[in-house]
């Protein structure tokens, strides 16, 4: 009696320990259904910089760079391509990261030195009004 | 180590591990309480506010701070005692399994902590974690999402930080340790400890270092040389695994195991002590004591004051600058004097000053702060922030006026140390070969990267300071706050004063300094020539002045342009000042105004003002000048606008004066400026300009023993280049040719730039006796314009404008021939038999080059004999004479039609 006790008691813990485990699988699913759906609803940031506020070929903000080259406008993100940073102005037309070293050429957004892969991430924007509208 | 841990259990009764539970425990309790006034939602202003305004929070978070700190350094230390002492094998593998996950579980508290202060490197850190969790494949988005959540809200990793991931950090030890409190005497004295170095050691808030935490900057310094962060997880799963199943594995597997941590735990902690100790904010690698930012150690000690100072007790709000607290205008509140754009209110204090704005610890405010901002040294971190002045910075690192690449390069021609005077050279690269020497001990702190050390205004004695050299103005008032200080340094005296300010009236003096030296410019435009005389052995007569260095210098004439009023900014735009971006070699390639685009002929070249580059619009803007109907006239090089200019419909021109609020009509030139072919070539200067100095006979040798000053280095040593004065004369400058690339030639100005003599042997003991002689004039703008030009034959019988030197040109006549001869007048040398003031032999060509320039030399042979024939003409028609008149027209074709009567000369057979 007590050996089948005993390997009945086994038996249930991994039937317990295998239900809870496939439990895990639908929870997973609506965790990940759950935080799409709140993300989505964050959307995007817009950001609106009047044209006349931009003085100088090179327009700093927080979260973009504004390029004016010839009259055209190019928008780059100004968070480093390898792990997020926000970039700064390092001189000689570059953008550096403060946490590993990368730099970004202002010219083409390229990068001039590692350990980023991707060049500067341009951004969308349009104008209206006088008014660059940015999104981020 | 063991017998460290021996010690430890004997004297408090405890083990490590039970200490990093004391830790922990105190960590808890203490974040009670500083959570209480935090906002996880605006971070970075909640924990400003505590640090300006609650003294007691502050404490509370200094408790929880160092308390983090050693619960993390005694769980490491725990761990290692576990493996050293082979007891991993005492614990069930499913107790060390879920021991070996809570590490991760530890360090993401202690991130998520650092991350929760919210200032720069906090933000920096957020994104990195956001971003690594994102590089795991599949579930990367969603963990990122659930654990770290998305900016600019804090919520979910505060969160994390003060529920899930504590709650599990305390299971897994409460079931490790199979009790929850830690012995009382233990305890007790590392509560006691902690108070104590809470009080005393706060650890910084607020300024960016660019570094993380100190247990992740060997991470940070790994992830520079990884360009696929997303392998940082499968390191971390292989140290885990090892970690792990040390506790399952037999002896020999066990002792590798266990050597590859600590080899591992080695290299990490190389990496750490690069990152903290070797690692500059710019990201360079540095010796330790040659790292500029000091502020990586992120600690200060100092006792904490637990309540508000009497004097600092305030009821009112903290003043808000651009959205964050600025503790700095708790204090100066008083502070006046400022431009509107650099308004403490709108700009505060430490975007300039740098310092702790979240204090109001004087000494803690204050600590790594910028006394005199503007330096290009950190002028990216001050003036050329991505908020303020981004990329001017630039320009100016590459101007002539930083790099004095023309100065280093000409020296170097000079001292036979370079081929040519065309070398692109920089400050920060004079080395100490003789010519770079003879730099350092005589003139070489005339960059703009030379500091300013003090405060006060500019004076004729100042040199450098990056935008303060040109931008810093000292009102009556900021004078009289300042003498205030220095007197009697009272906390009234320096919190509430009238402040200099950093404006676009930049005055004549402030280009002084430097302009009075060299070509000596800045005193010629003012009409001074600097003398050899004594402060103390003036003569009675002439108009004599002492300037501050003490040199005698006197009234010559000044420039029609200074006479007007005109100050040195009026003329040179700040393209030319600043720098354009692009480096040039020497000043006359930086300058980009002409007389011509003032003094224009019939159609001017011009732009609306509302069509100008950005910049020009917005200093329109400042001086109140911005019209939508303004014209202006713009440069012939570069095309760039000057914007105190007038330009009507009717064409007619103006120019306003930047220091007043005069208007000048802008007269064109002359007709005879521009008749006819004979003067096409030359400079406006070279008929407008009535004097240059002129120095010669200059001597130079190194004593070993004198005591000299190293300009670059700015401190004191002995032994110096010691330059002997010849003579300094004024007189009519020389004129020569300038050929641009295309090969056109432009007849200018020249003056001796170096006819000089130097003793090589003095500094360089393997040249011994040796000795250099050059005789090379510059071209010169002398900024000494008269309205009347000069007449034809102040070039035409004037020995010293054909480059001659001073003397008399004879012309004799027999019959139907002439013949010139020149008699000097100052002595020859005797390095080349040439007047000392000569440029050229009378009617030679030199054998090798005799200019400051590659491009430039003096009249060659048939040059001369063109300009001495015109002379010889002088000698017989008047200047208004219509043969003359004529000549100007068409020089050749009166040539042809000249008289029977003429004399013309004829020239000595070429040997």
């Amino acid at each position: 009696m007590m050996r089948i006790r005993e390997a009945d008691g086994k038996g249930r813990r991994r039937f317990i320990l295998t239900l809870g485990t496939l439990m895990l699988i639908p929870l997973a699913g609506i965790w990940n259904a759950m935080a799409k759906r709140a993300q989505k609803r964050e959307g995007t940031v817009k950001s609106v910089v009047p044209i006349e506020d931009i003085s100088g070929d090179v327009f700093y903000a927080e979260e973009f760079v504004i390029i004016r080259e010839s009259g055209e406008f190019t928008v780059y993100s100004t968070r480093c391509t390898h792990l997020g940073c926000r970039l700064e102005p390092a001189g000689d037309g570059l953008l550096r990261c403060p946490c590993h070293g990368s730099e970004f050429d202002l010219k083409d957004g390229n990068i001039r030195k590692g350990p980023a892969l991707n060049p500067l991430k341009t951004l969308i924007f349009t104008i209206h009004e006088n008014n660059l509208i940015i999104y981020t | 180590m063991i017998r460290f841990f021996d010690i430890v259990q004997k004297y408090l009764n405890d083990t490590v591990g039970g200490l990093a539970l004391s830790s922990l425990i105190i960590c808890i309790l203490s974040g009670i309480f500083v959570s209480l006034p935090y906002d996880a939602a605006s971070p970075l202003n909640s924990l400003s506010l505590i640090m300006i305004d609650n003294p007691s929070a502050v404490y509370f978070r200094n408790v929880h701070y160092w308390s983090a700190q050693l619960f993390l350094a005694l769980t490491l230390l725990h761990i290692t005692e576990h493996l050293l002492r082979k007891s991993e094998k005492l614990v069930t593998r499913a107790v060390w399994w879920r021991l070996t996950l809570s590490v991760p579980v530890i360090f993401f508290v202690m991130i998520s902590g650092f991350i929760l202060k919210g200032d720069a490197d906090s933000v920096s850190a957020f994104r990195v974690l956001s971003a690594l969790f994102r590089e795991i494949p599949w579930v990367g988005s969603l963990l990122s999402f659930s654990i770290t959540g998305n900016e600019p809200s804090f919520l979910t990793l505060f969160m994390h930080h003060i529920a899930t991931a504590t709650i599990i950090i305390v299971a897994v030890i409460a079931e490790h340790y199979r009790k929850f409190w830690p012995p009382a005497g233990s305890f007790f004295l590392l509560t006691f400890f902690i108070l104590i170095i809470s009080y005393f050691l706060h650890p910084f808030f607020g300024v960016e270092t660019g570094k993380g935490p100190w247990y992740f900057v060997g991470l940070q310094e790994f992830l520079r040389y990884f360009s696929r962060p997303a392998l940082i997880w499968v390191l971390v799963a292989v140290f885990l695994a090892g970690l792990g199943i040390v506790s399952a594995t037999g002896p020999v597997q066990n002792r590798r195991i266990k050597i590859s941590i600590a080899v591992f735990f080695l290299f990490y902690g190389l990496l750490t002590v690069t990152g903290l100790f070797f690692r500059d904010f710019d990201q360079s690698l540095r010796f330790p004591w040659n790292i500029h930012d000091k502020g990586w150690m992120g600690v200060a000690i100092r006792p904490l004051a637990l309540s508000v100072p009497e004097d600092h007790d305030f009821s009112g709000p903290v003043p808000l600058v651009n959205g964050h607290y600025e503790g700095c205008l708790v204090c100066h509140d008083n502070v006046k004097g400022l431009s509107v754009a650099h308004d403490p209110a709108a700009v505060g204090c430490s975007s300039c000053h740098g310092g702790n704005p979240a204090t109001l610890d004087k000494h803690l405010a204050h600590r790594n702060m910028i006394l005199v901002p503007g330096q290009l040294a950190d002028a990216r971190r001050s003036c050329g922030t991505a908020s303020c002045h981004p990329g001017i910075p630039d320009r100016i690192e590459g101007s002539l006026m930083t790099t004095m690449s023309g100065v280093i390069s000409v020296n170097r021609y000079v001292f036979g140390e370079a081929a040519t005077p065309d070398i692109r050279a920089h400050v920060k690269d004079v080395g100490n070969s003789a010519a770079d020497r003879h730099l350092r001990d005589l003139c070489i702190n005339c960059h703009l990267g030379n500091p300013k050390t003090y405060t006060g205004p500019n004076n004729s004695i100042s040199r450098g300071g990056g935008c303060n050299a040109c931008h810093l103005h000292y009102s009556d008032s900021a004078l009289v706050s300042l003498a205030n200080y220095r007197q009697s340094a009272t906390i009234e005296d320096s919190i509430s004063f009238y402040h200099p300010q950093l404006n676009l009236k930049i005055p004549d003096d402030n280009c002084f300094s430097c302009h009075s030296r060299s070509g000596r410019i800045a005193l010629s435009y003012a009409g001074w020539h600097e003398t050899l005389y004594n402060d103390n052995d003036i003569p009675d007569t002439g108009n004599f002045k002492v300037l501050d260095d003490r040199r005698v210098v006197q009234f010559v004439g000044q420039d029609v342009h200074h006479k007007a009023g005109m100050s040195c900014i009026d003329c040179h735009l700040s393209r030319e000042l600043m720098g354009d971006g692009e480096s040039y070699l020497h000043k006359e390639e930086q300058v980009k105004i002409g007389c011509s685009d003032c003094h224009f002929m019939d159609n001017p070249l011009t732009l609306f003002a509302k069509d100008a580059d950005p910049e020009s619009v917005k200093t329109l803007t400042l001086r109140n000048w911005i019209d939508n109907s303004l014209r202006l006239l713009k440069t012939a090089t570069g095309g760039y606008p000057i914007i105190n200019s007038r330009v009507s419909e009717d064409g007619g021109a103006w120019l306003a004066l930047k220091s007043g609020d005069s208007l000048l009509a802008l007269r064109s030139p002359a007709a005879a400026c521009t008749r006819g072919k004979a003067h096409r070539s030359l400079s406006c200067g070279s008929c407008h300009s009535s004097w240059v100095p002129q120095c010669i006979g200059c001597h130079n040798s190194f004593d070993p023993d004198a005591p000299g000053y190293d300009m670059l280095e700015n401190r004191e040593r002995t032994g110096s280049w010691v330059e002997y004065a010849g003579l300094f004369l004024t007189g009519k400058p020389a004129l020569g040719i300038i050929e641009d690339k295309r090969g056109n030639r432009t007849v200018t100005t020249f003056t001796p730039g170096m006819v000089i003599s130097i003793d090589t042997g003095s500094y360089d003991q393997n040249q011994d006796g040796g000795r250099i002689f050059r005789r090379l004039y510059a071209p010169v703008s002398a900024h000494t314009t008269v309205r009347q030009g000069r007449p034809c034959r102040s070039c035409h019988l004037d020995p010293l404008a054909i480059g001659y030197g001073r003397g008399e040109l004879i012309y004799s006549m027999d019959r139907d021939r002439g013949t010139w001869d020149f008699v000097n007048r100052i002595e020859r040398s005797p390095y080349d038999n040439l007047p000392e003031d000569a440029w050229i032999g009378f009617l030679e060509e030199p054998d090798a080059a005799v200019s400051t320039r590659s491009n430039a030399r003096p009249f060659n042979l048939e040059e001369q004999k063109s300009i001495l024939t015109a002379g010889a003409c002088l000698e017989c028609h008047e200047e208004n004479s219509a043969v003359m008149q004529a000549a100007l027209d068409n020089f050749d074709s009166v040539m042809i039609k000249v008289s029977k009567r003429c004399v013309l000369p004829v020239w000595p057979a070429a040997n």
